[in-house]
């Protein structure tokens, strides 16, 4: 997991669950504000996607509650998907980086 | 408040994911999806409609997904332990009394007791219900049946070593003297393969009296459908040798293992996850039947080539393994609190 590349939606609903526990439809929504808008998680995919970083132990359940006669569960990130989402945000700074330096020699 | 054709409509899509999947996420799926839908909308946008119609193919086409949930497989590894050892106990004691019928109709009474092929501690010629005793007993298989019923799990183990201590000593002692007839696959289940997938099921799982817990109507569809091929096969490997030989001629090997693999396949996929997980386990037992069907079914040209061979016991060999590296992987995360406890 940590040696590929993650995919961006993954990125995304790790980095939504970073501060806070949230639930489905706030991660879909924090997803849509993280990315300015050019990505948008719908529920099919967010589910699915969960479903799977559940499986590899990056997303765990926090707690669940009821509103408006529906289940409202809340998802928060485990140590390892802290850990996986900070080396991301370090490959994807060091990638950042070393384009800006290229860019830099480039321009000078 | 969403309109409530909006709501019956995802309702009804909803039912495209499996029905475990459903269980764990339609509430809060149903719910994303009526805060999601833009106001005064009464039908799904196109857009959405396709993303659950490719989510749920996704989620239908991931089986392996499924499998590697950990504590499902220590379950499915519960049943397997309770019930693997009855069914070689019952696919032998069937065999020996299939063995007898067709002895006493061809006029000859008694069994020749020759302990597979361990002839030279034969019994002799006795009667059919002391040789199966004996056979069973000195094998192991009695005492491994008997004590994972008894959810005594570590000696069940140990009696199904003696299975396999049973068998190499034989290999060590008998020198061949005929052609095989059945392809040494299908002995080879019965004296390693299976006892060995019991050993790992007994000691990794926790335990027969957990999966005996866990028997569901699928479990013993499964179960009873592979009990057929397995006494049937058993009595081609160690039937007496004039009547294994018409058996192996005939075409009831042949039906039979692929009636019992469409069988397999029916209660499978009416089955939940973790009695997929059983079948997958189940299948062990079943591979070297369907390895002695390979054997029947390509030129003899081809099956007696050392690739062809090589590969069908690397074959052998990697199954377990691979059982054995998800098994461990799966109690080392569960013993780090990862698991979900249930199936």
């Amino acid at each position: 997991m940590t040696n590929r590349a993650m995919q961006e939606p993954t990125f995304l609903i790790l980095t939504a669950l970073a501060a806070r526990p949230q639930h489905g439809y706030g991660i879909m929504t924090d997803a849509a504000e993280i990315s300015a808008g050019r990505v948008k998680l719908r529920a099919g995919t967010l589910y699915a996607a969960l479903d799977r970083l559940s499986s590899d132990g990056l997303v765990e359940d926090d707690h669940e509650e009821i509103v408006d006669a529906r289940l409202r569960r809340y998802y928060r990130l485990t140590p390892d998907g802290r850990a996986a989402l900070a080396a991301e945000t370090a490959r994807l700074r060091a990638n950042a980086a070393a384009a800006a330096a290229r860019l830099r020699l480039a321009g000078s | 408040m969403a309109p409530a054709g909006l709501e019956a409509r995802y309702r009804r899509m909803l039912r495209l994911f499996p029905v475990e999947y459903r269980q764990r996420h339609g509430d809060e799926m149903l719910g994303v999806l009526l805060a999601a839908a833009p106001a005064g909308n009464d039908r799904p946008g196109f857009a959405q409609t396709a993303d659950l119609i490719l989510s749920a193919a996704r989620i239908r086409i991931r089986p392996r997904r499924a499998l590697s949930d950990q504590a499902g497989w220590r379950d499915a590894l519960a049943v397997f332990s309770f019930i693997a050892p009855v069914l070689m106990l019952l696919a032998t004691c069937l065999s020996y009394a299939v063995e007898d019928l067709l002895a006493h109709a061809a006029g000859n009474g008694g069994l020749d007791i020759g302990l597979g092929r361990l002839s030279t501690w034969s019994f002799g010629i006795v009667h059919p219900f002391i040789g199966t005793i004996l056979f069973i007993i000195i094998t192991g298989q009695g005492a491994t049946a008997v004590l994972a019923l008894l959810g005594l799990r570590r000696c069940a183990a140990l009696a199904a070593a003696v299975t396999v201590a049973y068998f190499l000593a034989e290999d060590f002692v008998y020198a061949p003297s005929a052609p095989i007839l059945v392809p040494e696959a299908a002995s080879l289940m019965f004296q390693f393969v299976a006892p060995a997938a019991v050993i790992v099921a007994l000691l990794a799982s926790p335990g027969p009296r957990h999966g005996r817990r866990l028997m569901r109507p699928a479990h013993w569809a499964m179960a009873g459908a592979v009990l057929l091929p397995l006494a049937a096969y058993h009595f081609a490997t160690y039937g007496g040798g004039g009547i294994k030989q018409a058996f192996y001629a005939s075409r009831v090997l042949l039906a039979i293992a692929p009636a019992a693999l469409l069988l397999m396949i029916a209660a499978a996929w009416l089955a939940s996850a973790a009695g997929k997980r059983f079948a997958v386990l189940l299948a062990f037992l079943g591979y070297p039947l369907l390895q002695a069907l390979v054997y029947r079914c390509v030129p003899s040209s081809v099956a007696g080539t050392v690739p062809f061979e090589l590969g069908l016991q690397v074959a052998a060999v990697l199954l377990p393994a691979v059982l054995v590296y998800r098994v461990r992987r799966a109690t080392r995360r569960a013993d780090n609190g990862e698991g979900t406890g249930t199936a």
